[in-house]
Formats: C-alpha cells, sequence, structure tokens
C-alpha cells in the first residue's frame, strides 16, 4: 500500500523518466539514474524498452537509393528554369485569371481617368487667342466676356436648384479657328427645357430670340451675369450672346455636340 | 599549363568540400555552380529519403527533391543565415511535401507508379500485417517489417508523421524540428510524442 504522501513523488519521478527518455537522443547514453529508476518501476522499464525497439525499428529503415540520373535531371531542370524566366511569353500572364481580371480593370480605369483628365483637364486653360470670324465681335467688351465664358472652366452652379442647366461642353478637338479650347463650360440658364429624340433642347423661337440671363462663377468666387440668348436651330446648336451694350454676337456650329440637360 | 588548371582543379574542389554550408549557398548565390554540386552531395539523400517517407512515393519524391534543389539554386542569393542551412532546407522539402500531401488530399489522387508500393498499401489508413504462420526467410520478415513500418508511418496524420519523421527516421534534433516547422517545442515534443503511441500501437507485434 503506497500512502497518499509518497504516490506523487513516486508518480512525479516515472514522469520525469519518461519525459527523459522521450526526448533522448538515438544514440545517447542514458543516464544511470535512469536505468536504475527503470530497474525498480516495471511500467517505466516496459515504457523505456517499447520506446526504444520503436526508435531502433524506424532508424532502421531502408534508405531510399538516389537514381543515378538524379544530378542530370536537376541540371536539366535548372537550365529549363532559366530559359522560362528569360523567355516568358507575353501571354503567361493570362493564365492567371485574377491577374487578368486586375489588368483589365487597371486598364479600364486608366482610359477612363485619362479621358476624363484630357477632355476636361482643369488646368488647361487656353492662352490667348483671338478669336475672328465667324464670332464677330463689335466692341472690345463683348470678346472679353466671350473668352471669360470659354476660359472658366469652374462647373457653374446655380443658386436655385430648379434652376435648369445648359451644360456646353468643348472638346480639346472642337477648334474654334486655331483655338483649341480645352475647357469645360457649364452655362446655367432660366429657360424651360423639352426633349427629342434623346437630347433635350432650350425652346426659343427662331425668329425672336428671348434674352435670358446666365450666371457665370470664376475660379476666384467672382461671379458676372450675362444676358444670353441661346437659339437652336435642329441638331445643330447656334449660341448667341447678347451684350446690352454691342450688337448680336454669334457664333453658329462652334459648339456641335453641345448637350442640354 | 594544363598543369597549373589540374593544380588549381584540385584546390577548387578542396575548398569545396570543406567550405561549410554557409559559404556554399553564398558561393552558390554567387554563380558557382561546384559550390551547388557539392550541397546537392551533402543533402540529396537526406532530403529524397525525408520526402519519400513523406509521401510515400518514389518517383514523386525524386521530383520534389529536385524542385527543393531547384529552389535553393534560384533563391541563394537571398539566403539568410538566421537558422542553419540544413534547417532551411528541410523547411522548403516539408513545406513541399505538406503541399503535395494536400493536394492528394484534394484530388484524392493516388499514385500507382511508385515501385514501393505493393498491392497490400493501396488502403493507407488500415494496417495489413503479415500472415501469423512463421515466415522462414529472413529477408522476407525484414521486407514485411519494413512494410509495415512504411504503412504505420503513411497511416500517421499529417502533423504527426512530420515531426515523428524528422525526428525518429532523420534524428533531427529538437531544435531543428522547432526551427523547421515553427512550431513551439512543447508542441513539438507532445506530437512527436503522441505519433510513438499511434505506431506503438500498430507495431505491436514488431515492439
Amino acid at each position: 500500500m503506497i500512502s497518499n504522501k509518497e504516490l506523487p513523488l513516486t508518480l512525479t519521478e516515472c514522469r520525469m523518466v519518461r519525459e527523459t527518455l522521450e526526448s533522448a537522443d538515438f544514440d545517447v547514453v542514458i543516464p544511470i539514474a535512469i536505468i536504475s529508476h527503470c530497474k525498480k518501476c516495471l511500467t517505466c522499464q516496459s515504457y523505456s524498452h517499447q520506446l526504444s525497439n520503436l526508435r531502433k525499428l524506424l532508424r532502421s529503415q531502408m534508405q531510399v537509393q538516389t537514381p543515378i540520373d538524379f544530378d542530370i535531371k536537376l541540371r536539366q531542370k535548372i537550365a529549363a528554369h532559366k530559359h522560362a524566366s528569360l523567355n516568358v511569353p507575353w501571354w503567361k500572364w493570362m493564365s492567371q485569371p485574377a491577374l487578368a481580371a486586375t489588368a483589365t480593370a487597371l486598364t479600364i480605369v486608366g482610359i477612363l481617368i485619362g479621358a476624363d483628365y484630357f477632355y476636361f483637364m482643369p488646368g488647361a486653360k487656353p492662352s490667348e487667342a483671338t478669336i475672328s470670324t465667324p464670332i464677330a465681335f463689335s466692341t472690345p467688351v463683348a470678346k472679353k466676356e466671350f473668352n471669360n465664358l470659354l476660359n472658366n472652366d469652374e462647373i457653374l452652379t446655380s443658386k436655385n436648384s430648379d434652376t435648369p442647366k445648359i451644360a456646353v461642353p468643348i472638346s480639346p478637338t472642337n477648334k474654334i479657328n486655331n483655338y483649341n479650347v480645352l475647357a469645360t463650360q457649364r452655362i446655367l440658364a432660366n429657360k424651360r427645357l423639352v426633349k427629342s429624340n434623346g437630347r433635350t433642347y432650350l425652346i426659343q423661337p427662331r425668329n425672336r430670340p428671348e434674352k435670358i440671363n446666365i450666371e457665370i462663377h470664376y475660379g476666384d468666387n467672382s461671379s458676372s451675369t450675362l444676358p444670353v440668348s441661346a437659339i437652336i436651330y435642329g441638331a445643330k446648336p447656334v449660341v448667341t450672346i447678347d451684350n446690352p451694350d454691342t450688337s448680336e454676337i454669334r457664333s453658329s456650329g462652334i459648339i456641335p455636340e453641345s448637350k442640354i440637360f | 599549363m594544363s598543369a597549373l588548371s589540374y593544380s588549381a582543379e584540385l584546390d577548387l574542389t578542396h575548398t569545396v568540400s570543406s567550405a561549410t554550408d554557409h559559404e556554399l549557398v553564398l558561393a552558390v548565390g554567387q554563380g558557382d555552380e561546384a559550390a551547388f554540386q557539392e550541397i546537392v552531395q551533402r543533402y540529396r539523400s537526406q532530403i529524397i529519403n525525408f520526402i519519400y517517407r513523406m509521401i510515400n512515393d518514389y518517383d514523386r519524391a525524386i521530383d520534389l527533391s529536385q524542385e527543393t534543389f531547384l529552389r535553393i539554386y534560384t533563391s541563394a542569393n537571398r539566403y539568410q543565415a538566421t537558422y542553419s542551412f540544413s534547417t532551411y532546407i528541410y523547411r522548403i522539402a516539408s513545406n513541399l511535401a505538406i503541399s503535395e500531401l494536400r493536394q492528394r488530399k484534394r484530388r484524392r489522387w493516388i499514385s500507382f507508379f511508385s515501385p514501393f508500393r505493393g498491392k497490400d498499401d493501396e488502403q493507407e489508413q488500415e494496417m495489413d500485417f503479415p500472415a501469423q504462420a512463421p515466415l522462414q526467410d529472413e529477408v522476407m520478415i525484414d521486407t514485411e517489417r519494413r512494410k509495415a513500418v512504411t504503412t504505420a508511418i503513411q497511416s500517421l496524420p499529417e502533423k504527426y508523421r512530420l515531426t515523428l519523421v524528422m525526428r525518429d527516421v532523420e534524428g533531427l534534433s529538437y531544435e531543428q524540428i522547432v526551427d523547421i516547422t515553427g512550431l513551439s517545442e512543447g508542441t513539438v515534443k507532445s506530437r512527436i510524442n503522441r505519433a510513438r503511441n499511434l505506431l506503438k500501437d500498430k507495431l505491436q507485434k514488431y515492439v
């Protein structure tokens, strides 16, 4: 009968002996203390035998032979790898769907950003240029106002949200007598709009242009109001700017793709 | 001239064979083919054995061993001597072996071409011990015992098999296994002990 005082000590000793046996290297000499314990403790002795036999069994496993052509094939693989890394076909990335999808998405985004940048280039204001025929300016003041209208690239906003807007994008290719207009103009007009054939037009009488006021906001937060008559002749818009001090300024066919909304 | 070059070759051979693993890898990174050949000579047997014990497919073990050395070759210039080179190469080999086992598990792929596998080995999880009748031929007994051990190792779960093969078949130290697997020492010891207990049950006849 083992007393309660002796039991934990014995179990602790057995546990320590087993842990020592388990973590010992294969060819290491077992300490005498462990051997003497195993002589007294049959459980640990059996455990030690089983562990030793198992490790011998595992160590006695036959070594796998290296094939004769191992080095040659390895050389061939290295040569193939070098060749492959030098000559990666351009379509190789297509075999990876995630990479292909990412590249396609990036390309589309790049095209959109590029188009947007060149079409609505904010900083690319046209330099001072002379607008001659077919626009006739009767006074220098009218010419300046028209230049202001073209050069202003700020998005014009209306204080009244119900006010209809007329947006007149001027594309980079839209040349007005060698005058490359790169800015976008938006004109606000207090007029009624109608839709026809997918386009929205400002209703104006053909023979009696109705005068409207547009509010132009400049980049320095200043603004001015100009009386403008916007006359749409069929699909070809004509923008007419009326200056009270001048005669009618008319530009026909300057802005062929006006969008009105 | 030829005598001089022969002497230089001998000197180079001597230098390569006496160089440490770390020196060899650095030389491989600089394009030294002789150093790479020396590394292959030193480790190919161990790596082939290790991978074979893990996946039990001779042809695939050869392929993965070559893949291991190919990775050593291609990444030699990025090698950092944080651990010993043996730890580094075993880590690559064990990753490849584990990857192979997982691929097999996914695809339920069975190798029919391994020369070391017999018909009896196809049921990996079940032990198939030799007949109870005593075998007269020692060679046959030995073959059967080895086959039983191989099958028993293959029946172990992957995580137990990895640590057991490293410790009891390859004879690596606990420190090396900790470095290779990235596990804690306690976990490594626990897994090895668990694997041994499983093997003891499966190989009762031999232990």
